[in-house]
């Protein structure tokens, strides 16, 4: 493996791996969730509730 | 069972919101739907095919310039649509591009995930058959090391049933339909299951799980040295300069270019009507933004690491750069089992692993799959889930069916593979960024993406997306259609089969639009009754 071979994979590496930390570290750092169950989008919505909810057929 | 009439299922319904319960769990459904065979196998042999570490340069500019814009431009409009309870393909792209236009690019972005699903879920079947095989005692090649790859090749065969059609409903019936219809029972059940408890349940130990796997695969293949002292070049730093030393002169072959904006494309499912689904569920203070780097950002990850440092490097060390060529299922099912034989005691709980982790990755992405149409059916029917998922079995089944039966050479595979998961999906993707940049207006697309975003999208992206992406996106569709479509053309021709897999399609596609009129309908009464979004929303959404 010569220098340059090394080098392009040892940036492609920290490039890929450097984001996805840097993401993380926004998404760990950024204010906690609205809790989902009690949260609705907009007035209007019926619901926002995380688990999905069967109709009243039972379907 | 009460049998409301359509509007009434709507309106007396006690309809609720299908949501993600957390930021990460959408974010990983979304890298579990891109994660796949793509990266760890297709990538590799498209960097060594085109200039090794040079190819690195082109990769990131599509990365940049195509990959990350377009999928902030399918979450950007996927929660706007979300906002107005649209969440199927149909009716988000109906809402802003217009109800012609949409209605057709629309019922293509169910189409699209749908087909593709047909065929993948017989690779997923595969992967979950050599997995077994290796953990019920591994996969018996023979003692003969010169014949190992022809038996490789034969075990190939007899899962994939590519010798004959019918194949897999003769000696191999039971192990063939056997896990196709397991697989696909298990598929459907966990989009029935819903969003949060299906899905994201299952991707949210998926991906740690699949990263796992590939990080026992890895550790072993990095420390595999030099295993024929005789052949000191065959080493893992031969496998990776074989990979990565980069051939600079590549640069100025504007097919290198080419072949790094397809990889980044396919690779992160972008213009698959997937993430047009998947993130209508969003809320409207949820930062898509930062959520659709962070699905860009493990793709990438899973891609650059494992797939570049796994595959080709354990078949360089054992058997040599002419083992370590090949097409994505050559690599990936032939030279790996063969180079496992040479592990010894390793042999089983690394194979297992591999197969495990291309399963895990299948069935991350055949879930994303399904999961547009059944949002679609659940429009047209009025919001209930079990005839959707009934009727989306309905659909999918008999169509992976034909692929599983028409196996010969796998060319209704590949004619689907190209068809609608190459083709097609540049014509979604290019509609969806001519909806951002031109319909909607770039500027109130970024506004609109801004929203909630705590990662604010560079101003520059407003150029990107409106004229970059646009052109950058016709270049690779005018210079793949050029490279490859005459090709395709002349093979649709000679071959039957090949015909009437893309009449299946086309069948689909009618079946897919019939239901597109019922939801139109839909809307369009709700329309007639002036009801806000919102109420429409409640009325339509399962």
């Amino acid at each position: 493996m010569t220098a340059a071979g090394w080098i392009f994979m040892s940036a492609s590496l920290a490039l890929m791996w450097g984001l996805s930390a840097w993401c993380f570290y926004l998404l760990s750092s950024s204010p906690a969730e609205d809790s989902p169950a009690g949260e609705s989008a907009r007035p209007g919505h019926t619901s926002s509730r995380p688990e999905q909810v069967e109709d009243i057929d039972g379907n | 069972m009460s049998r409301a009439t359509e509007p009434e299922a709507g309106r007396g319904a006690h309809a609720r919101e299908e949501r993600w319960t957390t930021r990460l769990g959408v974010i990983f459904a979304v890298a579990g739907s891109a994660v796949g065979l793509g990266n760890l196998v297709r990538f590799p042999g498209q960097v060594v095919a085109n200039g090794g570490g040079a190819f690195m340069i082109p990769y990131f500019c599509a990365f940049a310039l195509l990959g990350v814009p377009i999928a902030w431009v399918e979450w950007t409009l996927a929660r706007y649509g979300g906002q107005q309870g649209r969440h199927s393909g149909v009716s988000v792209l109906g809402l802003i591009g217009g109800r012609a236009a949409g209605r057709h690019f629309g019922t293509l972005a169910v189409l699209i995930p749908l087909a593709i699903y047909m065929y993948y879920v017989l690779i997923e079947t595969w992967c979950l058959r050599y997995a077994w095989a290796y953990v019920m005692g591994g996969v018996d090649l023979g003692q003969n090391v010169g014949g190992r790859v022809q038996r490789a090749e034969e075990l190939f065969a007899r899962t994939s049933g590519s010798d004959a059609n019918g194949a897999l409903l003769g000696a191999e019936a039971f192990a063939g339909l056997g896990c196709w219809v397991l697989v696909l029972a298990l598929n459907l059940y966990l989009v029935h299951r819903g969003l949060s408890r299906g899905i994201e349940a299952f991707c949210r130990w998926a991906l740690p799980l699949m990263a796992l796997c590939a990080l026992v695969v890895l550790a072993r293949v990095l420390t595999l040295g030099t295993p024929d002292p005789t052949r000191p070049e065959l080493s893992v730093i031969g496998g990776l300069g074989y990979l990565w030393n980069p051939d600079l002169s590549r640069l100025g072959d504007a097919s290198v270019w080419l072949a790094a904006a397809g990889q980044i494309f396919f690779s992160l499912s972008v213009g698959f009507g997937i993430i047009i689904n998947y993130a209508s569920y969003l809320r409207r203070r949820d930062d898509v933004v930062l959520s659709a780097l962070s699905a860009c950002a493990i793709n990438g990850v899973f891609e650059v690491s494992f797939g570049g440092l796994i595959t080709v490097t354990a078949a360089f060390v054992f058997l040599g750069a002419s083992g370590a060529l090949g097409g994505t299922f050559a690599l990936g099912f032939t030279s790996l089992p063969v180079v496992f034989t040479y592990l010894g005691a390793w042999e089983r709980p690394i194979g297992a692993a591999w197969f495990s982790l291309l399963f895990l990755a299948a069935i991350t992405s055949s879930l994303s799959m399904l999961q547009p149409a059944k949002a679609f059916f659940q429009e047209a029917l009025g919001g209930s889930s079990r005839r959707a998922v009934l009727l989306l079995a309905a659909l999918a089944a008999p169509g992976s069916f034909w692929v599983l039966y028409f196996s010969d050479g796998l060319i209704a595979l590949d004619t689907l593979d190209f068809w609608i998961g190459t083709v097609a999906i540049f014509i979604l993707a290019g509609f969806e960024v001519v909806c951002f940049g031109w319909i909607l207006g770039v500027d109130r697309g970024l506004c609109e993406a801004n929203e909630g975003a705590r990662l604010k999208i560079p101003t520059v992206y407003r150029f990107i997306i409106k004229y970059v992406a646009p052109v950058y996106l016709g270049a690779v569709f005018i210079g793949f259609c050029l490279q490859s479509l005459p090709g395709y053309l002349r093979g649709l021709m000679s071959q039957p089969v090949a015909c009437a897999t893309l009449a299946v399609a086309a069948l689909t596609f009618a079946a897919l639009l019939f239901f597109t009129r019922r939801i139109e309908r839909r809307w369009q009464a709700f329309e007639r009754e002036g009801l806000d979004p919102s109420e429409a929303a409640s009325r339509t959404s399962p």
